[in-house]
């Protein structure tokens, strides 16, 4: 099932600098996809495009089978809930279960709706504990997670994040990572992400960018063995990645230290 | 993005940009004192045959004169109100349909207004794209202005930009979470809150971060301090001063004679 088709998207600024050049992407139902590549690359760009953030130059982006061209931000956010990479640019409330309520309120959700929304935002992201405290009393994790909520809680089939994980410490990481987990069960997630060992572990599909055009469209196994395409986006693969490809007689796709371990017996297995 | 702001300062090679901000700022001043003292307008928009030479010679005529093109818009609805409603009005030029009255007295008080601005616009935009700011304010730390004051122009000049810029990003987020920021009056009032929260956190935040960063670069050490531009008032300088003060004065006194 397709969620959001995009045809022949092109994109420019007003100096008439060429941003995205001729995309073509198809997003289907319940997939994580990760959107790599350096800075620049066109990334955030194209992904303002999904809620209508950003309007294309030429071309048409298609939502559940109904052109978005005539459609509100407010309206596309009911589908593409768009999680911003600071936190700090969107709290504004003094109570954390107030912030979470922001979008669903603006959806027009009332009464115990709102009430059983918010609360399952919180429960989702882990900061139910936290839903009376003041947002500034929490640390960068948790405003993340916030921020994350405020999306989750208006229930859109799309959830975009971007940088989900930037300056967060080792405990942050996991709980990004077992949260974008939990939410690829009921919604499609599109990471936009430089860390690669994230990419490796929850991304279904990676999208490759690269001066505005997308380079490479697969899966996270196939991408990382694209050497020449990596190198020419400034990647590096996840670092157990690269010592497999390094290995003589290894397999080159490797993406975990679990696949490595698993590599490591089978090869000693057939030496034997 | 070249908007007109504070910090539109374009990089040349010319004669003006090498002259000391101080010079420029006399000839700026002269001007605006001009403009307020001369008799007639004429005598005001002549000034700008001055410019003209000036602003070749500095490398950016095209751009000296993108001030008046872009609110030309206001110095229009300047004559359309001033002509029709000026309220000393006594002398009458025409009859228009629907009752109006076009007054002559009140086209001279706009177009008197109009050079006005136009002069300074003129001349203030000139001394903006000439003169790098870290020089101006270097300049006027040497004849007395406070250090710390001469820093905060300095930033102020950089947070415009900065903070329209964060204005954009907490304007998406906010969209993104389905704030109308568009629509009637009330629903823009309704919108405020959400913007103006996370921007004054955010300043209020920077604030304090950019206050210990610059503690840490000995900020507020006490003795003399120095600068990295070098701003020297030359002879060169000292000759262009004169030649405008004096001209200033002659313009001024002959524009009462004749």
């Amino acid at each position: 099932m397709s969620l959001i088709e995009i045809k022949n998207l092109f994109f420019e600024y007003k100096e008439g600098i060429k941003v995205l050049k001729n995309i073509n992407l198809f997003l289907s139902k319940s997939e994580v996809v990760a959107i790599i590549g350096q800075n620049g690359s066109g990334k955030t760009t194209l992904v303002k495009h999904f809620n209508g953030l950003l309007r294309p130059t030429k071309g048409e982006i298609i939502i559940n089978d109904e052109t978005t061209i005539k459609k509100s931000v407010a309206e596309l956010s009911h589908t593409c809930g768009y999680v911003f990479q600071n936190p700090d640019d969107q709290i504004f409330n003094s109570v954390v279960e107030d912030e979470v309520a922001f979008g669903p309120t603006n959806m027009g959700i009332k009464g115990i709706e709102l009430k059983v929304r918010v609360d399952e935002a919180l429960k989702t992201v882990g900061l139910f504990e936290e839903k009376k405290k003041h947002p500034l009393d929490l640390d960068l994790n948790q405003k993340k997670l916030v921020a994350i909520a405020s999306i989750v809680a208006m229930n859109p089939e799309l959830i975009i994040l971007d940088e989900p994980t930037t300056g967060q410490d080792h405990a942050g990481l996991i709980k990004v990572e077992t949260l974008i987990n939990e939410l690829r069960k009921t919604h499609t997630v599109v990471i936009i992400s430089h860390d690669m060992n994230l990419v490796a572990r929850v991304a279904d599909r990676v999208i490759m960018m690269c001066n505005g055009e997308i380079i490479f469209d697969g899966s996270p196994k196939e991408a990382f063995t694209k050497n020449d395409l990596m190198k020419k986006t400034y990647l590096k693969p996840p670092i157990i990645t690269e010592l497999a490809q390094s290995i003589k007689g290894f397999r080159k796709d490797i993406l975990t230290v679990d696949e490595f371990m698993e590599e490591l017996i089978r090869l000693r297995k057939n030496k034997k | 993005m070249a908007s007109i702001g504070l910090s539109s300062y374009v990089e040349k090679d010319s004669f003006f940009h090498t002259i000391n901000p101080l010079t420029k700022l006399v000839i700026l001043l002269c001007v605006i004192i001009m403009s307020f003292t001369l008799s007639g307008f004429v005598y005001i928009l002549l000034l700008l045959l001055i410019i003209i030479p000036i602003a070749i010679k500095s490398k950016v005529l095209s751009l000296t004169f993108k001030p008046i093109f872009k609110l030309s818009f206001m110095f229009i609805l300047l004559f359309i109100i001033q002509g029709l409603f000026h309220p000393y009005a006594t002398k009458k030029l025409m009859d228009l349909p629907f009752g109006f009255t076009l007054w002559e007295d009140g086209l001279l008080y706009a177009a008197y207004i109009a050079s006005r601005l136009f002069v300074m616009m003129v001349f203030g935009y000139w001394f903006v794209l000439t003169t790098h700011p870290g020089d101006l304010v270097s300049s006027l730390t040497k004849i007395g202005l406070p250090h710390a004051l001469g820093y905060i122009i300095l930033t102020t000049l950089q947070i415009i930009p900065r903070i329209s810029g964060q204005m954009q990003t907490i304007i998406d987020a906010q969209r993104s979470r389905g704030l109308e920021t568009e629509g009637n009056l009330f629903q823009r009032i309704k919108s405020f809150m959400p913007l103006l929260g996370p921007l004054f956190m955010g300043s209020v935040q920077q604030s304090v971060e950019k206050s210990m960063a610059l503690e840490a670069r000995a900020f507020s050490s006490k003795g003399k301090k120095t600068s990295y531009r070098k701003t020297n008032i030359t002879n060169m300088d000292k000759i262009i001063m004169t030649i405008t003060i004096i001209f200033s004065i002659t313009w001024g006194v002959l524009s009462w004679i004749l």
